[in-house]
């Protein structure tokens, strides 16, 4: 197993959040933490690709389950089929763990400002909730 | 019921050529893996929460967890509502493997059928049988042999295939109902990937104590840093552009380069390691040989195998002898088997190819004037085509 397999890959990045201290003394420790799940994010996305291809994509002539003319099998456009069911599940997956990874990492920059700007464990409990939130408010 | 079903050959061609239960067993193993993940990244931020509540207070403090209980409550959602495709697929690879078991194959075509699952399996495209070419072989396979009853009794076991089929089919409908359609849930303050752009200098940049490999291209605007660092798996990754060919690898521009069909949602901002089948189970395949591309430990010789066939369906002697003449029959015991032929022999004047084979004394007439008395061209039919 190599550091680019995603059952590995992904443990080692958690792992490397695991010894961080959480406590309001150690505000700046989020960044990393946030930052050091959302690295562990893109093994999962590879995890769950490998886990799609390995049936077969949509739009192939076969998958695993059986040729796409087995009509529950089947993927072709207004098919209610097992093929696009997986498709559908991969792409909401996907595209929920890339939503998942960008916040996470939004999160973590925020973070790292708030640790920043407020340096003692008195100014960091004093932060207004407004502020939190109007520096987590994603700008469109 | 069996009316509805594709012939013997075809149902043969969709199910037990093109599937492959192992790799659908070990598929749900590594969306299980995948779901597990997600709920280790759902602990962690509960733990992050729980324990930043112990010494961090105030409205900031709560603002702040009340933004991370939404992240946890997306990823939590993203596992609870697609978790059951693991299940459904593992309930697809029994009925697939029940399938297998009830389809059976001649005992003519056996290698031939293997040979085509292994060339499915290393990623290979094959032909597949036309109706009627398993009586086709049967012909080459034993020439003078009792076509007609031959065929009486092949029709008894394509009527098991076609029954089988049919379980098969009512059986992937009932795991469909429960299998999920995917269910988009929106992470707090993800960027949008019409804001992937915008957000490149607005996002602010990641510094880990420890970085990793994947830290700097976290963000996703990052998608246009060149130089992923993660290694790749040599002779998996797709020789064209990357992103061009699988949507879930990076484009030089997530937006504006799309192809078209492709959701930009399902695109990493970061380039991952292509793993296709990595953990895809620990049964070794027969494929050591099938070279650096799919041979690998990671790639599908490394993984996953070949499906067994059922048992296969073997004539008795008394429709496999030549109908007229002893002396096919004995030169059939020194003949090969043909199961590299083609799918559809034509029939060339009513006697086989490769039937001429010489007795024990080496006679050979007897065979061309007993096989075009019984094997004469039918012209309601089209070349190379039986009815049954």
């Amino acid at each position: 197993m190599t550091a680019a397999d995603p059952r590995t890959g992904f443990d080692a990045a958690i792992r490397r959040v695991g010894e961080l201290r959480v406590d309001v003394e150690h505000l700046q420790s989020f960044d990393p933490i946030l930052a050091g799940l959302g690295d562990a994010v893109p093994y999962t996305r590879a995890q769950v690709r490998a886990a799609y291809d390995t049936v077969g994509g949509a739009g192939a002539a076969s998958t695993a389950l059986g040729s796409a003319e087995i009509e529950p099998v089947g993927h072709a456009d207004g098919v209610d089929g097992l093929s696009r069911r997986l498709a559908g599940t991969r792409a909401a997956v996907q595209a929920n763990l890339a939503d998942v990874a960008s916040s996470l990492a939004f999160t973590a920059g925020v973070m790292r400002k708030v640790a920043t700007e407020y340096k003692t464990a008195d100014e960091r409990n004093r932060i207004a909730a407004s502020e939190i939130d109007k520096l987590l408010r994603r700008r469109s | 019921m069996s009316s509805a079903a594709p012939p013997w050959e075809t149902i043969v061609n969709q199910v037990v050529i093109a599937g492959n239960y192992h790799k659908v067993t070990a598929a749900a193993d590594q969306w299980r893996a995948a779901f597990g993940q997600v709920d280790g990244l759902r602990e962690r931020l509960e733990h992050l929460s729980r324990t930043s509540a112990e010494s961090w207070t105030g409205g900031g403090a709560d603002a702040f967890r009340a933004h991370v209980a939404k992240l946890v409550d997306a990823v939590r959602t993203t596992a609870d509502a697609h978790r059951s495709v693991a299940g459904g697929l593992d309930a697809c690879a029994g009925h697939l493997k029940e399938a297998f078991a009830a389809i059976r194959v001649p005992e003519w075509m056996y290698a031939d059928i293997q040979a085509k699952q292994q060339a499915v399996l290393r990623g290979g495209q094959v032909a597949g049988y036309a109706p009627g070419a398993f009586l086709v072989h049967f012909e080459l396979e034993y020439p003078g042999a009792d076509l007609e009853a031959a065929r009486t009794v092949l029709l008894g076991y394509e009527q098991q295939a076609q029954q089988a089929y049919l379980v098969l089919c009512e059986r992937y409908r009932e795991t469909l109902a429960g299998m999920p359609k995917g269910t988009r849930v929106t992470a707090p303050a993800a960027a949008r990937p019409d804001q992937a752009k915008n957000q490149a200098g607005k996002a602010p940049a990641t510094q880990t104590q420890t970085p990793s490999p994947l830290s700097s291209a976290q963000l996703p605007a990052a998608a246009t840093t060149p130089a992923p660092t993660v290694p790749t798996t040599p002779g998996l990754d797709p020789p064209t552009l990357p992103g061009l060919s699988d949507p879930d690898l990076p484009l030089p521009d997530p937006v504006d380069t799309l192809p078209g069909g492709l959701d930009p949602l399902d695109i990493d901002p970061v380039t991952v390691p292509d793993t296709r089948l990595a953990g895809a189970g620990g049964e070794l395949g027969g494929f050591g040989g099938a070279g650096g591309g799919v041979g690998g430990g990671a790639g599908v010789g490394g993984g996953v195998k070949v499906p067994s066939l059922g048992a296969p369906v073997s004539l008795p002697e008394s429709i496999t002898a030549p109908v007229r003449g002893g002396a096919v029959a004995k030169a059939r015991a020194g003949a090969s088997h043909s199961g590299g032929g083609p799918a559809m022999a034509p029939m060339m004047g009513g006697f086989a190819p490769g039937g001429l084979q010489p007795d024990a004394t080496g006679e050979t007439t007897t065979l061309l004037k007993d096989m075009s008395n019984t094997f004469a061209a039918d012209d309601s039919v089209p070349p190379g085509v039986i009815d049954i």
